[in-house]
């Protein structure tokens, strides 16, 4: 219940349904961690300072 | 692959074709072409109003002053920073190899507030070294006294050290002298192939060299405590040890998807390392010019074989820009791919992303007052300063991003609604702060508090 939440509260860059289920599998686990450091594709954080999806 | 923005969230702008260096790996792709000094392309002050025009029209966040040399056109380069200062929405960065940066220039930059910092070259520890890799003598000394005059100013400045073949061994003696030099990051990024260069075998690194730098860096960064990383992508399985080298784990190409180059000709690119150009800024709107880039987003130049990769989604098939000169096709593969290492990588990435600790919430928080956003067709982009804080969903976004700072949301309703989890991610990632009675809206807040 509370991943289907996370889903709704952010977004992503990635558009899962071109993806194959297992590589939408990868891409909904790192959705769900609540990883630290998680980075999107801007690429310009500075090392540690990444607060992207 | 990817949805479109709007428009991209960073821009580069290329003030000039000039540089007083001639570095051998240079990515500069009009360098394979004979020009005399008066041929080289610069941004005028009239075209550059018309490029931050645009850029402020589309909304972009950050802007990138680079080149060429952009220190080689400073006036262009200050009307770019006060364009900035004045936008109350973008923030600036300078690539530089800090030629021509004078005392007065550096007192200059430090008024700033919008200019996040600076990068610079730095190809090893010391002239011989760096000099040669310039091809140009007293090349180091200058840009350590452009170094020198900036971290005087407290202005932040990271360095990025090119790596070859050729400079390999001086990973551990280049960071420490950029600790010594007072720099905030220190970052190792692979020579790429420049597209004037037919044959780059004798400097490109290959994938036990790889392994070695990265290696390398993370125990730099440990034995001088200084934040370490790299500024390009490399494909997971090249990597193979994403539980080690985290550092360089997981990022993904961002040409075309939310970045994108305007030229010192107006032209707009999506890589400062690729020649195609998808439009003219000076005469076309950006947004019109960025639909054009699609096969960026659509995973068109997917290679092949990584389209059906499981680590698609976390890896997105390393570099183009490797590709083209490698094989004169932007799907080819990387050419550091080592697809046996695929499971591996995959496996060690996921069982080592850092988990966020929880705090200890507060009871009321509201939306940090500095937070800038871009409505998109999908989600709010959210930004900190340079820093991208995440996409919300426009319903969230818009209860959120529109709250009140003085009239606090209370902490237990959201974590009801939203899980516990979630709004520790939206504190952590610095879009919700504690609620103080005063809130000032010019302080920067910072998100990795702790209670």
């Amino acid at each position: 219940m509370q991943n289907t939440i996370v889903h709704s509260v952010f977004e992503s860059l990635l558009d899962k349904e071109s993806l194959n289920a297992e590589q939408r599998a990868v891409a909904s686990t790192a959705d769900v961690s609540n990883q630290a450091c998680d980075p999107c594709d801007c690429n310009h954080c500075d090392p540690g300072e990444c607060r992207c999806n | 692959m990817y949805k479109s923005l709007s428009a991209p969230l960073v821009v580069q702008i290329e003030l000039t074709e000039l540089c007083p260096n001639s570095c051998i790996h240079c990515y500069n792709y009009w360098r394979h072409e004979e020009h005399s000094v008066k041929q080289f392309a610069q941004l005028t002050l009239a075209q550059i109003q018309r490029v931050m025009d645009e850029l402020e029209r589309t909304k972009v966040f950050l802007v990138v002053i680079t080149g060429g040399e952009p220190m080689m056109n400073k006036p262009v380069m200050y009307e770019i920073l006060d364009r900035v200062e004045n936008s109350d929405f973008m923030y600036a960065t300078i690539n530089s190899s800090l030629i021509g940066m004078t005392a007065k220039d550096a007192k200059r930059l430090k008024k700033y507030t919008r200019l996040t910092g600076v990068l610079t070259s730095l190809m090893g520890p010391n002239a011989s070294i760096h000099d040669e890799i310039a091809k140009h003598p007293g090349a180091f000394s200058i840009t350590v006294a452009g170094m020198q005059r900036l971290i005087e100013q407290n202005i932040p400045t990271s360095v990025n050290m090119v790596l070859s073949k050729f400079n390999q061994g001086y990973i551990m003696e280049t960071a420490a002298r950029a600790k010594d030099l007072g720099v905030k990051s220190f970052n190792v990024t692979r020579a790429t192939c420049p597209s004037n260069c037919s044959d780059f075998t004798d400097y490109a690194l290959d994938v036990p060299e790889l392994r070695t730098y990265l290696q390398t860096l993370k125990e730099a960064g440990r034995r001088y405590d200084l934040p370490v990383g790299v500024l390009t992508v490399y494909p997971l399985c090249a990597i193979r040890e994403t539980g080690e080298y985290g550092l360089a784990s997981g990022r993904t190409c961002s040409a075309g998807i939310t970045v994108a180059v305007v030229s010192s000709r107006g032209e707009v690119r999506a890589c400062t390392h690729l020649e195609k150009v998808y439009g003219q800024l000076l005469h076309e709107p950006f947004d019109t010019i960025w639909q054009r880039m699609d096969e960026w987003r659509d995973g068109s130049l997917i290679p092949t074989v990584c389209q059906s990769c499981k680590a698609l989604a976390i890896c997105g098939g390393g570099c183009r820009a490797e590709a083209i000169v490698a094989t004169h096709s932007l799907k080819a593969e990387d050419p550091l791919m080592c697809l046996e290492d695929v499971d591996y990588a995959l496996q060690h990435f996921q069982e080592s992303r850092q988990m966020l600790t929880p705090i200890n919430l507060p009871d009321r928080v509201v939306c940090n007052p500095i937070i800038r956003w871009r409505v998109e067709e999908f989600g709010v982009v959210c930004y900190l300063r340079k820093t991208c804080a995440g996409i919300l969903n426009a319903d969230v976004a818009q209860e959120l991003l529109y709250s009140n700072a003085s009239t606090p949301l209370n902490v237990v309703d959201l974590t009801e609604r939203f899980s516990t989890k979630v709004v520790d991610k939206l504190i952590w990632k610095g879009i919700l702060i504690p609620y103080v009675k005063e809130v000032s809206k010019s302080a920067e807040y910072d998100s990795t508090f702790s209670i």
